[in-house]
């Protein structure tokens, strides 16, 4: 944890008078894993989008390497900031080789074939999400864990030092979501400058793979800070107005939270 | 792997077709004239006539009118997502359309910088359409396919009325301009409105090949496509002031024309895929040969007379149109 990445201060962000984020003020550092948790509703993507400058009209201070994000042209962002959403359009019928060769769109002219670099950007991204085999199926063919790390790869191929993911592996059955997070993780030990900001519901994965867990209520900062001081039944159930019994993981010693018992 | 399937044949094999249609077609009419005696210099005076001042003119006409439309049509359907944005649902082509009428109406005759006043009005009317559609299905934040659609058939209803009105209350003359005009018909003499509107085609056609990696990114989704450094407002933007221009210069001349603007890009999109850099150059080529093509039939099949060119698109297009969608699907419509 060196500079700040992004910086928020008292940021704001209302539509229609409602109020999605509500005077935020955090950090972000270079070559940190942050995580966003909190209940539906609390901001977590609406975070996301004004980080890649997709909500306009946001109130407060909020920075990408000491500038704000406004002022970068979108094409200068998409340099810096790839992202993953939480899903797209189900009609979208182009290739999957197709949709992760357009992230190569900041670095390219209008006309032009593609340079050798791209052509490797591409693969690359192609396998890590091991998608190779299904490159040139069309995206509304593909099953919804299988469009999702196709999102994740259209992100990666865009080769920026900061990833920001919207419930990444939402989608994905629990041995995909294994792969994700030892991608991610892969990622990280091999770009030391690699950011990465990501909203999950999974509060036991947070509190294993996040450097710091960002937990939001109603737009607001409810916490921030070490996952092992996340891990907290007071913490944890006023934040979902649930009841969480936490348990030692047998083998590694993890605080676990499960989830109220029902019935 | 860079050669990944590009669809580089098929869109040479578009020109090729594109280039014998409107190279053949002016040949073709009521009256056909044998290539070989105006090559050797053997037609008569009114032959020569028929075929430099009325034929040639008319085929670059309809190319340019087909193209423009086809390319709109495209451009619609990336940036809106849905299959049937058209020129004409979206309410634009009846925006253009009520821009002339009323410049016929108010009796007006100018040109600035060799843009007709007609063209101006039409683009006005087109322009406004397209704002209006893309404005109110933007006032709740996310757009819906259903609303753009509702509203661009609403407006569509909106400027026909109006324009029966101002045929209604028109004198004798104007009146019958006006309703001939609506028919749709590429009947121009002289190089004149080739000459006015073909800067116009050309300057759009070539910003909406520019674009064509934005397009790819755009339909996709706007925030994937923001995300990936487009920037959308100020795409779009430019895409609908270019299409009110190409709808507008087209309309202004042609009349409402229908159909090209839907068949066109669809049948494109079968035969070449989805990437805009290919697409974009074959639905140009496509929309004008077909329009070339259909203008011939238009002013042969019942040679003296003609018969208004957006029969025989309907009549042509739909039938082709039908067993394409038969056989494969169109994209984005599930």
């Amino acid at each position: 944890m060196t500079k700040p990445v992004y910086s928020l201060q008292e940021y704001s962000y209302e539509v229609n008078g409602s109020s999605l984020l509500n005077e935020l003020t955090v950090d972000i550092y270079e070559h940190e894993y942050l995580v966003i948790v909190g209940p539906n509703g609390a901001g977590k993507s609406t975070l996301l989008k004004c980080l890649n400058c997709l909500n306009s009209g946001g109130q407060g201070q909020l920075t990408l390497y000491d500038k704000s994000v406004t002022e970068y042209s979108r094409k200068q962002l998409a340099q810096h900031v790839g992202y993953v959403p939480q899903h797209m359009s189900p009609s979208i019928s182009v290739s999957v080789y197709d949709f992760v060769a357009m992230s190569r769109y900041p670095y390219l002219g209008a006309f032009g074939p593609m340079g050798i670099e791209h052509e490797e950007a591409i693969q690359k991204a192609l396998s890590n999400t091991h998608l190779e085999d299904l490159a040139d199926r069309a995206l509304h063919t593909l099953s919804g864990g299988e469009r999702q790390r196709v999102l994740i790869a259209g992100a990666l191929a865009q080769e920026t030092n900061i990833l920001l993911m919207d419930e990444p592996t939402t989608f994905l059955d629990p041995g995909q979501q294994a792969e994700m997070y030892k991608l991610l993780n892969a990622l990280r030990d091999n770009h030391p400058h690699l950011t990465i900001v990501a909203v999950t519901h999974d509060v036991n994965y947070a509190s294993m793979a996040a450097d710091r867990i960002l937990a939001l209520s109603g737009g607001k900062r409810v916490f921030c800070g070490e996952p092992s001081d996340f891990m907290n039944k007071e913490v944890l159930d006023e934040l979902y107005s649930t009841s969480f019994t936490l348990v030692n993981h047998p083998e590694s010693g993890h605080l676990i939270a499960l989830p109220e018992q029902i019935g | 792997m860079s050669n990944r399937r590009k669809p580089t044949h098929r869109l040479m094999g578009i020109a090729i077709l594109g280039i014998v249609i409107v190279l053949s077609m002016p040949f073709i009419g009521g009256e056909i004239i044998n290539p070989m005696a105006l090559f050797k210099g053997e037609l008569e005076e009114n032959e020569l006539t028929v075929f430099w001042k009325l034929r040639i003119p008319r085929v670059i006409m309809g190319f340019l009118a087909g193209s423009a439309l086809a390319l709109s049509g495209m451009a619609f359907q990336a940036v809106f997502r849905n299959p049937l944005a058209t020129p004409f649902t979206l309410g634009v082509a009846s925006g253009a359309s009520l821009g002339a009428a009323a410049y016929v109406w108010l009796g007006l005759s100018f040109s600035v910088l060799s843009m007709s006043g007609q063209t101006m009005f039409a683009f006005l009317g087109a322009a406004l359409s397209i704002s209006l559609v893309y404005g109110l299905t933007r006032v709740h934040g996310h757009r819906s396919s259903g609303t753009m659609l509702l509203a661009g058939v609403s407006i569509s209803f909106f400027c026909s009325s109006l324009i029966m009105f101002i045929q209604y209350i028109s004198d004798f003359n104007s009146s019958v301009r006006i309703m001939r005009w609506l028919m749709g018909g590429i009947e121009v003499v002289g190089y004149k409105a080739v000459l006015n509107t073909a800067p116009i085609v050309v300057l759009g056609a070539g910003v909406i090949f520019y674009l064509s990696r934005d397009l790819n990114l755009l339909s996709t989704g706007n925030e994937i496509a923001a995300s990936r450094g487009v920037n959308v407002n100020k795409t779009m933007t430019i895409l609908f002031v270019i299409t009110s221009f190409l709808v507008g210069s087209v309309v202004a001349v042609c009349g409402p024309i229908g159909f090209v603007g839907m068949m066109a890009p669809h049948i494109c999109r079968m035969l070449i895929g989805q990437d805009h850099r290919f697409l974009a150059p074959a639905t140009f080529l496509f929309g004008g040969a077909f329009l070339v093509l259909c203008d011939t039939l238009a002013r042969s099949l019942i040679a003296p007379a003609e018969m208004p060119v957006g029969i025989i698109t309907a009549l042509l297009g739909g039938p082709f149109f039908l067993w394409l969608l038969m056989r494969s699907r169109v994209a984005g419509l599930d």
